[in-house]
């Protein structure tokens, strides 16, 4: 435990923006040929993806990196493996990398699967025979056997999915980073792989996994890093880190919970009653973006109308992030018809008493429906929800196999009174 | 790979980053990529490897009936056929190395963003590529130069001649006499690499930033297959007092596979220049790829 595996010294990555694709004059080619060569010094001009980046990692550390969408996890993720060049700072990595970024890894579409296996082998820096005596273990893990000889264009993403990780976890690597890929394979598939980088930790390697599922952090990670704007925010057990990551989401959501700039679907009536605000509350009324596992959950919804309406009912929906609806609620269901007019806008409660969901995140979509039930406003996916206190400790299964709810249960062995 | 295989990754800077030995630690890679490549060429075709003849063949065909049947270009005395295929073989031979050089890169971009190695990969395996490719060519040239040898002293009906429609009487019989400028062969074929590969790593740059690149590429190759004495000899055109020909380092290519296996005046101590060139092209492509190659993921 004492060697360091990884020490990243004050990383930062600077991005040119709007250099993609740009080129439209001769003027353009020309800054593009020279480019190189250059300071582009407006300021506009570059946005900071990472920003002094800092930290050591150990021999046997499983680190996840958490954040949210844009907060550099990926870039960090890209140059330890060596992609994309840090603009300033300094990396050093003891021992080999293995990396699966996004699904597919390094795949040669036209060669075999067989064919790819070796190719990656040697971009490791592996020798063939070595290559030879790992690839059984290899195959057997990605149970793609019976297509290993057909090109890896014909086959499904699961597949090059489960031959990608199987490639850069079994290449006997020192450091494996891995990003945010397991929530795209079955469940499975997931177990097996979080086995699997436990097990290669076991041996004193050094895993670094980026997700949003904050539940496979907690149950998968030794240490984590909350990424925030391309600055490290938070560090230390995955825990602490969540913890972390959902205070700045509590104040965000409550300082700027707007709902009526968001783009609505295509199917929203134009003029119409519009959402305005969702704010979740605590068992005190005060706004959170954390529930307590078994607390009641605690909605205030505003709605505003730029004309009189009447008869409408409130929908407040609850799915998991992969997209499992655990409960939907109506008010229509409780006899609860709204008339809003312009000059009246109206606040909601809606509590949900017990509804017992197991930590993790969930997202709130709402819905509001007039008389005719024609949906006058939509807002799918719009608010985020964390169910916290983690009761089984890191060794919890993930939710796809427990269930979404937990639910109390009497224990009694029979006879006894 | 060092053997400690510990890595520090800093940002790039200059000359630097221009690490040749990292490409020798991944030559296992190497192998392995070009032969992938190969065998995911022919993967789909049902003539397969034959392909690689097929090409050169009837470019020969046809040049031959074009420029030595109609027009009757002069060959300094050699069978037009094997007189152009010997400048045919090294210009297919450099083409391959800049157009595939170029394209190695945009290609293959979903495996450059998602694992690394060293980039300079990817246009050395195009060269080993186009080297198998030249084994055949090569091969070609000796089946026409043996059967030329067994069909001019003899008077041997089945000639090369007759193969490659230039069945023409010729003036005297010419006798091949390679010369000891075969030993120099390797040394003609890395100045192609050198171009070809110095080319195709600043057109690959380019091209991975805006795609005009590789049809300016098509053009400026199309330019240089007439501005270099391939279909003509450097006796017949001799533009700007011969230095285009000086210059050119496909001009002193050509001319040497001439002297080398035909036996043709050598090339004059000229071609030396036209070496720096090479050296040159390949420097500035290498540089000019190293500084784009960190950046180019941002854009590829």
């Amino acid at each position: 435990m004492s060697k360091f595996a990884i020490e990243v010294m004050g990383i930062s990555k600077r991005y040119e923006r709007g250099k993609a694709g740009r080129i439209q004059n001769a003027g353009d080619v020309l800054r593009a040929i020279t480019s190189p060569f250059r300071k582009d010094t407006r300021p506009d001009s570059h946005f900071w993806a990472l920003k002094d980046v800092s930290f050591a990692l150990h021999e046997g550390e499983i680190l996840g990196i958490v954040g949210e969408n844009g907060a550099g996890k990926s870039t960090l993720l890209k140059i330890l493996s060596r992609i994309v060049a840090p603009t300033q700072g300094k990396a050093i990595m003891h021992g080999r990398v293995g990396a699966l970024l996004e699904v597919g890894t390094g795949f040669h579409d036209e060669l075999t699967g067989r064919e790819n296996v070796f190719l990656n082998g040697a971009i490791l820096g592996l020798k063939h025979r070595d290559i030879t005596r790992l690839f059984d273990e290899i195959v057997a893990f990605s149970g793609v056997e019976a297509f290993i000889d057909t090109p890896v264009k014909r086959y499904s993403s699961g597949m090059r999915l489960r031959l990608g990780f199987a490639v850069a976890a079994y290449l006997n690597p020192e450091i494996l980073i891995i990003d945010e890929v397991l929530a795209v394979g079955d469940d499975e598939f997931r177990r097996r792989s979080m086995g699997k980088m436990n097990s290669l930790a076991n041996e004193g390697r050094t895993v670094i996994y980026v997700s949003h599922a904050m539940r496979t952090v907690q149950q998968l990670c030794t240490r984590a890093i909350y990424l925030s704007k391309g600055q490290i925010l938070g560090d230390g057990t995955p825990n602490e880190v969540i913890e972390n990551y959902l205070k700045p989401q509590t104040t965000r959501t409550t300082s700027d919970n707007s709902l009526l700039a968001l783009a609505r679907p295509a199917d929203v009536q134009r003029d119409a009653p519009r959402l305005a605000h969702i704010t979740v509350l605590d068992d005190i009324g005060n706004p959170t973006s954390t529930v307590k596992l078994g607390e009641p959950l605690r909605f205030r919804v505003d709605i505003e109308s730029t004309r009189p309406v009447s008869d409408c009912d409130v929908i407040i929906r609850i799915e998991t992030t992969d997209n499992i609806a655990v409960t939907t609620v109506r008010s229509s269901d409780y006899q609860q018809w709204y008339s809003i007019s312009p000059d009246a806008p109206l606040t909601i409660n809606c509590t949900i008493p017990k509804l017992n969901l197991e930590p993790a995140e969930y997202e709130v979509t709402l819905l509001i429906r007039d008389k005719h039930r024609i949906i006058c406003d939509h807002l799918p996916r719009v608010h985020r929800l964390m169910v916290s206190n983690v009761p089984y400790g890191i060794d919890a299964p993930p939710l796809a196999m427990v269930g979404v709810v937990t639910a109390y249960s009497e224990w009694a062995i029979e006879g006894d009174s | 790979m060092p053997k400690s295989y510990t890595t520090i990754i800093t940002p790039p800077h200059g000359w630097q980053a221009l690490n040749f030995a990292e490409v020798w630690q991944y030559r296992d890679l190497l192998w392995v990529w070009t032969r992938s490549q190969i065998s995911a060429r022919y993967k789909q075709s049902v003539l397969g490897v034959l392909w690689a003849v097929i090409n050169p063949l009837v470019n020969m065909i046809i040049y031959s009936a074009v420029f030595s049947v109609l027009a009757r270009f002069p060959s300094n005395g050699v069978p037009y056929a094997l007189f152009l295929f010997c400048g045919l073989v090294p210009w297919t031979f450099f083409q391959a190395c800049a157009i595939g050089g170029m394209t190695s890169l945009t290609q293959n971009a979903s495996i450059i963003k998602k694992v690394y190695f060293p980039r300079l990969i990817l246009p050395f395996g195009n060269v080993c590529v186009s080297l198998f490719d030249f084994l055949f060519y090569f091969l070609i040239l000796i089946v026409f130069m043996l059967l030329h040898a067994l069909s001019t002293p003899s008077g041997f009906v089945f000639g090369a001649e007759l193969l490659t429609m230039t069945a023409f009487p010729l003036p005297a019989p010419f006798v091949i006499q390679p010369t000891w400028g075969i030993l120099l062969v390797p040394l003609f074929m890395m100045q192609v690499i050198a171009v070809g590969m110095g080319i195709g790593l600043i057109f690959g740059a380019l091209d991975a930033q805006f795609r005009d690149a590789g049809r300016i590429l098509a053009v400026l190759v199309n330019i240089g297959f007439w501005g270099t004495p391939i279909l003509y000899s450097t006796t017949q055109f001799n533009l700007l007092d011969g230095w285009v020909n000086r210059l050119n380092p496909m001009a002193g290519v050509v001319e040497g596979f001439r002297w080398a296996f035909l036996g043709l005046p050598a090339p004059s101590p000229t071609w030396l220049l036209s070496s720096l060139v090479a050296i040159g092209i390949f420097l500035v492509g290498a540089y000019y790829f190293k500084r784009v190659e960190t950046t180019m993921m941002d854009v590829l």
